[in-house]
This record gives structure tokens, sequence and C-alpha cells, in this order.
């Protein structure tokens, strides 16, 4: 697994992607946690109780990193397997003693470790912040952790779609588009409100209605970002850990049986 | 070292490769041979535990390619047909990763990268990007990456394939001396290649094995029966093929049909330990025919392999029926 994870950190390091990521993203990143700062300082004239951790760190962490990171992870995860299948090197992994699932952590450990560093790389602005007045460390930590999870669970994602396909270009745009329609459930949440269990319509029309609900209710809970509210507050949901972790095993594991499935395909 | 038996694949329901048995012994070289298309590259893939068979079973070193996978990965170095390699890493670093995957001792890899690449001749391009080497060097860090883990059984599939007639000596050469310490099985669809270099050479098509022995036994296969071609000019056809006939050792004479021509051409199947070209021009010139031509065709191994491939045109139409699904 080490040698897998080492040979990826190696192309990450090399190709400029990572590099952009970073600068970029660190110059960005400061940009809105002082723009955030400033809004505190609005906000504070006319309510002494804001709570600066909460208006920074979870604006900065919260609503900041969300768009960056849709934009980042299919970026990340698109080449992990889609290159190998193009240039034809996977059928060389899978002679070497190697297991399937050596190849799979080894290579999300890589792009969650960039991803990570990234995150780490947005610490020392707190710690700055930290000298001046006091933060509220605790809600901080359980954002990161938030952070760290909701990756985790798009890398898996993005993990997938790259295994699915020969194209990375494909790859990005299938988890592009998957991310977009789980992100935005929030956003198409009303149009589904009425259609709930117990609407009222003729008996025919029943099994529709509880297709839709039952839609609909899948449509709200799978919704990735719903999840993370908590974190963004200081508090760590076993509901929403669970939540992350599983949506992260459930295409780890799709990934695992498209790999295998080469033994009765060919 | 390698044991296989009643090796069976099918991909959606068509059989690519069919009931295949065969052992290699250790320090043998064995050639793989085959039209394109034949069932090597599948039944290669099995062999380095890539897919398992659909039926039989199969062992590496006394392991079982399905069961103890890792295991028999770990003792096998495998060159696919047209080499993949990650064209942006130098020689050294893919050669280093490949030693690290393949579990090379760390403080031993460094060592290693350095003498299979001086074994494959790529020092002095070790630190350049792959993607900018010539396709012989490919080939050559292709084969550096199968023996860099030095594994006891080594499966190349078509390693001279697209080179030029002097990398193909040298590549050659490569695995006449990596088959002095290992068991080496590799395929090709060039006969003279495999005459070369292997010690006993299994012939398959359509999936199925067609011949299993050394490139002179196999020749000499055919060499029971020779062909001599004999024209003949002024004689009564069905006097002149009776006559033949008659002749000592003459197993079967045809004629070669042209029309409107004055000669008579035959062509004549006879044993290789009864001399018949003396006594057929004897015969003739008794009888006072002109006899115009003579001669004996010579036979290789490209004809045994002719002979061992033809197949009828049902099982031709299966297998490239195949070849189409799995691509």
């Amino acid at each position: 697994m080490w040698a897998i994870y080492r040979k990826e950190m190696r192309a990450f390091l090399l190709s400029p992607m990572a590099w952009i990521f970073w600068c970029v993203f660190l110059i960005l990143f400061g940009l809105a946690f002082n723009t955030l700062f400033e809004r505190y300082n609005d906000m504070l004239m006319s309510n002494p109780d804001v709570n600066l951790t909460e208006t920074v760190a979870g604006g900065a962490l919260g609503g900041f990193f969300k768009f960056l990171l849709l934009l980042m992870t299919p970026l990340l995860g698109m080449r992990l397997f889609a290159e190998e299948k193009e240039k034809g090197t996977l059928e060389l992994l899978f002679t070497y003693p190697l297991t399937e699932w050596q190849l799979i952590f080894g290579k999300i450990l890589s792009a969650l470790t960039v991803t990570g560093i990234l995150l780490a790389l947005t610490l020392p602005q707190f710690i700055y912040l930290g000298n001046y007045t006091t933060l509220e460390w605790p809600i901080i930590w359980t954002t990161y952790l938030g952070w760290m999870l909701l990756l985790v669970a798009l890398l898996s994602l993005g993990i997938w779609t790259s295994a699915v396909t020969n194209s990375q270009f494909v790859a990005a745009v299938l988890s592009l588009a998957l991310m977009l329609l789980m992100w935005l459930s929030q956003v198409f949440q009303p149009l589904f409100a009425r259609l709930t269990f117990d609407v009222q319509v003729p008996w025919f029309w029943k099994p529709f209605v509880w297709l839709g609900a039952l839609f609909t209710w899948a449509y709200k809970e799978l919704a990735v970002t719903e999840h993370f509210e908590s974190f963004g507050r200081g508090v760590i949901n076993t509901n929403d850990v669970l939540y992350y972790l599983s949506f992260a095993a459930f295409f780890l594991f799709l990934t695992y049986k498209k790999l295998e499935s080469r033994k009765w395909r060919g | 070292m390698i044991v296989v038996e009643g090796l069976t694949k099918v991909f959606n329901d068509v059989p690519v490769v069919k009931d295949l048995s065969f052992t290699v012994e250790q320090g043998e070289i064995l050639g793989f041979l085959g039209p394109n298309g034949a069932g090597k590259t599948t039944t290669m893939r099995i062999l380095t535990s890539y897919f398992p068979p659909t039926e039989g079973r199969a062992t590496v070193a006394g392991f079982d390619v399905v069961q103890d996978s890792i295991e028999v990965r770990k003792r096998v170095g495998y060159m696919p047909e047209n080499v993949p390699l990650y064209t942006d890493m130098t020689v050294r670093s893919y050669l280093s990763f490949v030693a690290d995957a393949k579990s090379v001792p760390a403080r031993e890899q460094k060592k290693r990268v350095g003498e299979v690449m001086d074994e494959c001749s790529l020092s002095e391009r070790a630190d350049d990007q792959i993607g900018t080497l010539s396709k012989g060097f490919r080939q050559r860090v292709g084969l550096a990456q199968a023996i860099v883990s030095r594994p006891q059984v080594l499966v190349l599939d078509e390693p001279t394939v697209g080179l030029d007639p002097r990398q193909i000596v040298e590549i050659r050469n490569l695995i006449t001396r990596l088959g002095e310490k290992n068991t080496v099985i590799f395929s090709s669809h060039i006969l003279s290649e495999v005459s070369k270099v292997c010690s006993r050479v299994i012939i398959i098509a359509g999936g199925r094995i067609r011949a299993i022995d050394t490139p002179e036994n196999l020749e000499s296969l055919v060499r029971k029966t020779v062909q001599i071609v004999v024209t003949v000019q002024g004689g009564p056809r069905e006097k002149v093929v009776e006559t033949v006939r008659a002749i000592k050792g003459v197993e079967r004479v045809s004629v070669e049909e042209s029309e409107g021509s004055p000669h008579l051409r035959l062509l004549i199947e006879a044993n290789r330990e009864d001399e018949v070209r003396a006594p057929i021009a004897a015969k003739i010139v008794h009888a006072q025919w002109l006899l115009l031509e003579l001669h004996q065709r010579a036979t290789s191994l490209e004809d045994v392999f002719m002979d061992l491939t033809a197949k009828d045109p049902a099982e031709q139409a299966e297998t490239t029926n195949a070849i189409g699904e799995v691509k």
C-alpha cells in the first residue's frame, strides 16, 4: 500500500497541480478570512454577543470551503484510476503482489494527504488570530474534523468515478455532476416539500406519491452538506460521522467491485 | 515450476482458452506460439494471477494462481505486450517504484535498480523520462520491471514486437541469459525467434494446444514425409500417375491442374526414409517421357505451424468473435 501511496504522492508533488491548488487556495482563503473578520467587526457594532469563532471559522471553513472543495475533489480524484486505465498500467499493477484494497487505500490516502496539507496550511491564520483574542478552539477542531470526513466521502466518490471510466475528463465531470446533485439538495428541497407520504390523492396515485416521497426523503438524507452543519457548531454527532464513513465505505466498495470485475469480464 | 491442468477461460459465453494442460520445468525457456487471438495473452494473464480461470487450475512454484495469488505474484515477473509505462516518470524512479511495490527490501532497492539497469543496458538513460525513450528502450524498461524483484518465473508477452532486427537480437540474447537462471515463458508469433531461444514450444491456436515439443522434434514431425514436385511432358496423365504411385515410398500423388498446358505437374508426398527421387527420374526417362523438373520442397517449422494452426471456418469465426468481445 505504501508503495502506491509514495508513487501517488510523488506524482502529485512533481506535477504542478498540487502546487497550483495550494497557492490559489491559500490566497483565496486569506482573502475570505480577512473579509469575514471585517464582517465580524461590522456585526459587533449592532450585536455585542456575536461569536467570533463561529463567524470567522464557521464562515471561512464552512461556506468558502464548500465551494472550493466542490471544484477540487473531482480534479484530485479523476486521475487516480482513470489515468492508469488510460495508459494500461493498471494491468501491470494487478500482477504485482498488491491487493485491490491496497491499491485503493494507497491512492485515496495520497489524495487525502494533499487535501489534508491544504487544511493544515489554513491553521496558522487561526493561530495568528488566537494571539490577539480568545478563540473557541473546540469549534475549530470539530470543523476540521468535519472537513476531513467530508473529504473522505467526496474523494471516495471521486475515486469510484475514476475507476468506472478510462477518461479522466469523464471521471471529473461525472463526480462533479453527482456532487452538485447532492450539494444542491438544500436548494431543491422546497421543490419537493409538498411531496410527503400523507398527501391526499385518489388511490391510484398513491404508489407514485409514495415513490416520490421516498425519493424526497432519500434525497434530503443523502445530502452531503446537511450532515456538515453540526461540526461547524462544535458538535460531533455520531450520526453524521457514521453518515460520512458509510458514504465513503459504499463508494470504496463499489470501486473494489469495479476493479475486481476484470476477473470475470476480462 | 509451472503446472497447468485443464485451463479454460470463458468470456461472455465464448471460450477463449480451452482445456489447456502443460508443465514447465525450472530453468526452461518455453515458447508460446500461435497466431494473433489464439489465447496466448489470456493464458499468460491467468498465470500472472491477473484473472482466474473459468475452469481448471494452474500453480506457479507450488502456489495456486487463484488461492495464493499474492504468493504467485511475488514469484512472477510479467511483461505485457506493448509494455504500459508511466511516461512521466524517469527510468530510475519507475524501477524504484516497482521494486517497492514488489516488496524488495528498502535497503536493497537502490542497488537492485542499478543492477537491473545495467543488465538491460539502461544505465545511460537512467534519469530520462520514459516518455522520451524509443520503443527499444521502453521494451527494455518493461523487461527491467519484470526482473527487478528477481522472480523465479518470467512471463513475457511478445517481448520483441515492434523492434528493429538489431534490437530483436539484443532482447533475444537478454532472454537467453535470463533463462539460465529463471523459468521463462514467452509468447511470439514469429517462428524463427522461438526456435532460436526456446527449449520447448507450445503451439496454440483457437484456444487449444496443437502441439508441445522441442523445436527440433516439431520439425522432424513434418520431415517424416517430403514433398517432391515433378513436371513431365508427353505422357498420358493416368499412366504417369500410376507409374509414380507404384514406386516404393510414395504415399500420395496429386496432379496440379493447369488448363491447356502440355505439361503435367505432379505433387508427390513420399516417405523421407526412402529416397524416391532417383527411381522417379529413372521410371519417367525409361518410359521415354520428358522430365522437365524434379525438386524437393524444403520443410520447416513454418510448415508445422501452418499445419497445426489451420482451423475450420466455424472455429475461426468463434475465436474472432471472442476477441471482438474481449477487447
